[in-house]
């Protein structure tokens, strides 16, 4: 006969019951009260995160707009009425249950005085520390637990329990510790830990996370002495990471892709060194904000000075500008420097490919050096930008709408470097086509334009006869290569339209210093031109869906009518990569489109 | 086996009518949806048994006009494709129309078409063109031999990969003409070398521009040719109906479809085949009643055919997971089509896919296995919309013995020992995984059972 299982209630009834005569009725008294949460974490503690008042966070997320938003959205109402979240609703059922109110307000309840998460370099063990204001709603959330633990292990009645220094810890599984320490709720999956914790709580030793140097620095930059909390602040102790080798990533002095190392690769130089780094996280109704601060030195940067930029002057150029901008990037690096100084920071694998595409390039560059001679003719600043194409008028048009891009760049000696780029160009378009003959594609026509003082040589692919008023073109119809020159800027464009519009756009003023850190790298990415783009292209979002995922074409047009629905919620997104001399900070903020909301 | 003494033509292609001694059953139709498409669900195949299996025939036949609908989507689905230029994910297109249509047995018919008439993507590259040669083989796959013929003698993927997209007059390419003969209509020893020159010098002046078929009038030789047995100034229209006139043709089709359709290792004598032939040749190469025939077959519902073929990668993955009422991730499938040695779009050479034992080597069962696996561990493959615990439980399957007798019934054509069923009942009754998780491991076990390479 099988028995049906013990009902929920009951089991949350048998656990509170067993529990409640081997409760922490002989624990040892602390020698102070009111301990933080890094005064009884060891020193050891690699990583550390904090949420400074559940009670905020939660109503911050809960009011936010975005989620009002989302809850309106018919198809979230037919995921909510579609059953695929009947067991975690009847899993928030059963802790309302257990706490005696909605579940948001005994979360707020819960960790009003801060929910921290450990993470314990010497031995991997995990820690998650809940403070609560009311220690019976820290009981009833061990009850809960409990009888969790007990339904998942087919248990009924029996909880393992340990004793140390008169506190009870009850097992969740074999792993899992969950003990009560007054009005602290301590889960840890090493017993060690677990004692740790509950020693720093009796006796207060000068040893602790927060004796830790590195953390008593960078806590500063994170913690209450802003008046504004953050949702999240975190730590973590790169120096004892490093040494036992978590991440690889940061004991490896060298990248093996050059793509990563143009982009991430003074990060790394730092991270490679840097004791600690803070991160937080802010939510506010216009969006979230994450900042990430680490100590710097420029020591670290060599060999990497293509990065930072001499004397520390590697400052990024203005974002640049267009009509119907989808994304800019402005960075400084030196790429002749990179590319000269590759065997230094990639691998030996990217150094073959770099040395066989250096082969390459100086053939197409008429025998000058490509590293020297031709990357080495550019200043340091790299402006990249790309935009909405406009393809109504356009034929033939792409069956796929790509944006435009460009990339713009200051010429130290135009009059050097402008005749010889402009025949580089010629030669690449004449060998596209012939490559291109061969494989039966459409051909580049060669074509000059003149804007003001500002040269255009432009390449237009030319259609075939049958595909000239074509509104299923290829992929080809979104690129007329063109490589334009105004003054002291080369911009190299895939579309005419883009290259004319910054080739006649005034050159943007110098970016200024913020706050003694100077940018190196920023970026931009604008939701509303993103959306266009998606919409754009909404009949291969479809047919990727139907195949990626098998549905139908109408669910898979549903599915992606709700992803345009929730990038509209957007507004954009940017980042910010600074160094001083003494720190690095990365300021990434996703913004929100608050012009619907009420 | 020596098919020549133990079966008799005459009753071999006499309809199958159920008796006491071979009743029709869920068994036989399943055998029946096997292969005339990929297989039946459960529902499938309790609506057939209540019909009557010349009913449920007919009904397949018909079916080979697709509902607008269907037709509608599945190519609005491949026309956006082609715009990546990537032949590979026509594949999955391909894939995702094996997993949807309604017309079985036509796209069934498309791709042993396709491998007749073989022709990579690898060569021929342009996904367009690909696309087109496809279309064409769909509609005329049950259709007129001739005009199919005739149609892919001009079709521009065929020519490219024949290397036959230029044909002077003074060097007449004859690749294009041996395998019209060798391959595609006579078979090897009915035909000569001269045959082969002569009908080559039909082709003069075809060729392939821009994508397009063309007669270079220039290039075309008008002189009169010899061409087994028949003497004329013959076009390359007129080359192809004096290779389709002659007697050898329907036996050699014959003989493909019937190792197709009935078995692998049969092979069947011309007298054996004539009844089929005859049928060919009288409905004037119209090839659905030469299907029908065959379908409806005495010898179809056998023993001689039942469990008689080594299914195909396509039969074994899309037969499994229609069977199940499945979707998936279509590339997925394909990409693994392609490793498992049944590529969409991609035949080995031009003879197409051997077929029978040669699916089934040390490396293509090992690709099969894992293909199962990763279809089966992918988070987009569904069974009726829901996970396979839940779709089990709507077919009112609750515990892993049922688990195991429904996957036999719909999924094996031989019976599973009462040990084997054991050991898979052992392999995953005992583990602690949640429900979903334990019968796609059931799943996938079945799937790479010896006894399921076997359709």
């Amino acid at each position: 006969m099988i028995y049906p299982p013990p009902s929920f209630r009951s089991i949350v009834f048998l656990a509170t019951a067993t529990i409640a005569f081997s409760a922490n009725a002989f624990a040892e008294k602390p020698v102070r009260s009111d301990p933080t949460a890094p005064e009884l974490l060891p020193q050891t503690v690699g990583v550390y995160l904090q949420i400074a008042d559940a009670e905020a966070t939660i109503d911050r997320i809960l009011s936010h707009p975005v989620r009002l938003r989302i809850e309106s959205m018919p198809a979230y109402k037919a995921l909510v009425e579609s059953g695929e979240f009947d067991e975690l609703n009847q899993g928030v059922a059963a802790f309302e249950a257990s706490m005696g109110g909605p579940w948001n307000e005994a979360l707020a309840t819960l960790g009003d005085r801060g929910v921290s998460l450990a993470l314990d370099s010497s031995n991997g063990g995990v820690a998650l520390l809940i403070h609560s204001s009311k220690p019976k709603s820290l009981e009833r959330l061990r009850g809960f637990l409990l009888a969790v633990s007990m339904m998942k292990h087919h248990q009924a009645g029996v909880i393992e329990q340990d004793h140390y220094r008169g506190f009870t810890a009850y097992a969740l599984d074999e792993k899992w510790k969950l003990a009560l320490i007054n009005d602290w709720m301590v889960i840890v999956n090493q017993p060690e830990l677990g004692k740790a914790v509950i020693d720093r709580y009796l006796e207060r030793p000068a040893d602790s996370l927060a004796s830790n140097a590195s953390f008593a620095e960078g806590w500063i930059t994170t913690e209450p002495q802003r008046h504004d909390k953050p949702l999240i602040a975190s730590f973590a102790d790169l120096e004892r990471l490093r040494h036992f080798g978590v991440p690889k990533e940061l004991n490896r002095e060298k990248t093996d892709h050059p793509i990563a190392e143009l982009v991430f690769g003074g990060v790394l130089a730092n991270l490679i060194h840097t004791p600690y780094a803070c991160a937080t996280l802010d939510l506010s109704t216009t969006g979230v904000v994450l900042n990430v601060t680490t100590p710097h030195d420029r020591q670290w940067q060599s060999p990497r000075e293509y990065y930072f930029g001499e004397d520390q002057q590697g400052i990024a150029p203005p974002l640049l500008n267009v009509s119907d901008c989808l994304f800019a990037v402005s960075a400084h690096r030196d790429l002749s420097q990179m590319w000269l100084r590759a065997g230094d920071f990639v691998d030996e694998k990217a150094v073959d490919e770099l040395a066989k595409a250096d082969s390459n390039l100086t053939t197409i560059f008429s025998g000058r050096d490509f590293g020297e001679d031709i990357l080495g003719s550019f200043e340091s600043g790299i402006q990249i930008v790309g935009s909405v194409q406009e393809f109504e008028a356009l034929r033939p048009t792409p069956a796929i709408k790509l944006p435009a891009v460009a990339a713009e760049f200051l010429m130290k000696n135009p009059a050097e470097t402008v005749p010889e780029m402009r025949r580089v160009f010629q030669s690449l378009v004449g060998f596209l086509n012939v490559v291109g003959a061969m494989e039966g594609q459409p051909q580049l026509d060669l074509g000059m334009q003149t804007i003001g003082d500002a040269q255009l040589i432009t390449a237009t692919y030319v259609p075939v006869r049958d595909d000239r008023e074509s509104r299923e073109a290829s992929i080809h119809y979104n690129f007329s290569p063109t490589l334009a020159f105004a003054e002291d800027r080369m911009i190299l464009s895939s579309t005419i339209a883009l290259a004319a519009e910054l080739a006649k756009s005034a050159q943007a003023k110098e970016p200024h210093v913020d706050s003694g850190m100077i940018t190196n790298t920023m970026a931009t990415l604008h939701a509303d031109t993103f959306q266009q783009v998606l919409a754009a292209n909404t009949d291969q979002l479809v047919a990727s869906n139907m195949l990626e995922k098998g549905h139908s074409k109408t669910n898979a047009e549903n599915e992606i009518a709700i992803l345009l629905e929730l990038v509209d919620f957007l507004k954009d997104a940017k980042m910010k990569l600074g160094f001083s001399d003494q720190r690095m900070r990365i300021h990434v903020a996703v913004n929100v489109n608050t012009d619907e909301i009420e | 086996m020596d098919m020549q003494t133990k079966i008799d033509p005459a009753w071999a292609w006499q309809p199958y009518q159920p008796d006491e001694s071979q009743p029709w059953d869920e068994g036989l139709a399943a055998h029946l949806y096997r292969r005339a498409g990929f297989g039946a669900d459960s529902k499938m195949l309790h609506a057939a048994v209540k019909r009557d299996p010349s009913e449920v025939v007919d009904n397949l036949i018909l079916r080979n006009s697709q509902p607008n609908e269907f037709r509608s989507a599945a190519d609005g689905l491949t026309d956006t494709i082609l715009a990546t230029g990537n032949p590979k994910r026509l594949s999955a297109a391909w894939v995702y129309r094996l997993l949807q249509t309604p017309s079985q047995l036509l796209e069934k018919m498309t791709l042993f078409w396709h491998g007749h008439f073989a022709t990579s993507a690898d060569k021929v590259k342009d996904p367009s063109m690909m696309w087109d040669q496809n279309k064409l083989l769909r509609h005329h796959a049950l259709g007129d031999f001739s005009a199919l013929v005739q149609s892919i003698a001009c079709d521009p993927a065929m020519l490219v990969y024949l290397d036959s997209a230029i044909n002077r007059k003074a060097h007449p390419n004859e690749n294009f003409a041996r395998e019209l003969m060798e391959l595609f209509c006579l078979g090897e020893g009915n035909y000569s070398e001269q045959d082969v020159q002569q009908l080559a010098r039909c082709f003069t002046g075809w060729e392939i521009k821009n994508k397009k078929f063309r007669k270079n009038r220039y290039q075309q030789d008008v002189d009169e040719k010899t061409i087994l047995g028949q003497r004329g100034r013959f076009d390359g229209e007129e080359g192809v109906q004096v290779v389709l006139k002659q007697p050898s043709l329907e036996v050699f089709l014959a003989k493909k479809l019937c190792r197709f359709f009935v078995a692998d290792s049969l092979e069947p004598s011309d007298k054996l085949l004539q009844p089929l032939a005859e049928l060919f040749r009288g409905s004037n190469l119209q090839i659905a009643p030469v299907v029908k025939m065959m379908l409806s077959s005495n010898l179809f519902f056998s023993s001689h055919a039942v469990g008689q073929k080594i299914r195909s990668p396509v039969e074994l993955v899309i037969g499994a997971l229609r069977c199940l009422q499945a979707t998936t991730n279509s590339q997925l499938v394909a990409d693994g089509l392609l490793k498992a040695g049944q590529g969409l779009f991609y035949p080995p050479n031009v003879k197409g896919w051997d077929g029978g034992r040669s699916w089934i080597n040390s490396s293509t069962l090992l690709e099969r296995s894992n293909l199962v696996s990763r279809i089966l561990e992918n988070d987009a493959t569904r069974f009726g919309g829901l996970s396979l615990d839940h779709f089990l439980q709507s077919q009112q399957v609750n515990s892993v013995h049922s688990a195991i007798d429904y996957f036999e019934r719909l999924l094996l054509a031989v019976r599973l020992d009462d040990s084997v069923k054991s050991l898979l009942y052992e392999s995953v009754a005992s583990g602690t995984q949640k429900p979903d998780r334990k019968y796609r491991a059931l799943l996938r076990a079945f799937l790479s059972l010896p006894q399921c390479q076997i359709g």
